[in-house]
């Protein structure tokens, strides 16, 4: 056995073995996109879905009637 | 949560369609604001309301979500809030919650929309009562 052929049998295919496993672990949540974990700070942009102007919400004078709730978890 | 977007396409794609389906189900438009808002939730969907105009902002559900904050706000607008009273925003409010516990963001939105449109229904028409 060549050193080429003992260096591709004791490394690279342990290598290529734990390439393929972490692949397997890690696709569910890759394709799952983000997850939220309660507790953690939140970074990600703020998103206003089905809404209107983003960039007019800050100078936009609050309407105070109407009703609704708060919670917290 | 890494820096990015707050949603897969996926997520999004099931919110908006929540969307669609509360609003040709209960007659109401509706929102969805994930995003921080200074642990004040309900002052943003004020702000949110006022950025859509009064006109619009009276036919209006935002259902405002703070998730660093753990917070969460539904506003209706003065028109809506005649379909939407506050018990029924405070059903879906918890039903948002207990998904918001669990990790689940998208999953509780979208059971949230559900609920305020099965209890968005016609207002009780005042002083038209007929005594019998």
């Amino acid at each position: 056995m060549s050193a080429l052929q003992a260096f591709l049998l004791f490394v690279g295919l342990p290598l290529l073995v734990y390439g393929v496993v972490a692949l397997f672990v890690y696709a569910p949540s890759l394709s799952r996109g983000p997850k939220y974990r309660p507790g953690l700070s939140w970074w990600a942009e703020p998103v206003w879905i089905s809404g209107g102007d983003s960039a007019a919400v800050a100078s936009a004078e609050p309407i105070v009637e109407g009703g609704g709730c708060s919670a917290r978890w | 949560m890494p820096a990015g977007d707050a949603f897969s396409g996926r997520q999004l794609d099931s919110i908006e369609r929540a969307i669609r389906q509360a609003e040709e189900f209960g007659g109401l438009d509706y929102s969805v604001y994930v995003g921080d808002t200074d642990g004040d939730p309900r002052e943003r969907g004020r702000q949110l309301l006022g950025a859509l105009g009064q006109e619009v902002a009276r036919n209006h559900v935002v259902v405002v979500v703070d998730p660093g904050h753990r917070s969460l706000a539904i506003l209706t607008g003065s028109r809506a809030s005649l379909h939407l009273d506050d018990r029924a925003t405070a059903l879906a409010a918890m039903s948002m919650t207990s998904s918001f516990g669990a990790g689940d963001l998208a999953g509780g939105i979208v059971d949230g929309l559900r609920t305020l449109a099965e209890h968005a229904r016609q207002p009780r028409a005042l002083h038209t009562d007929v005594e019998n």
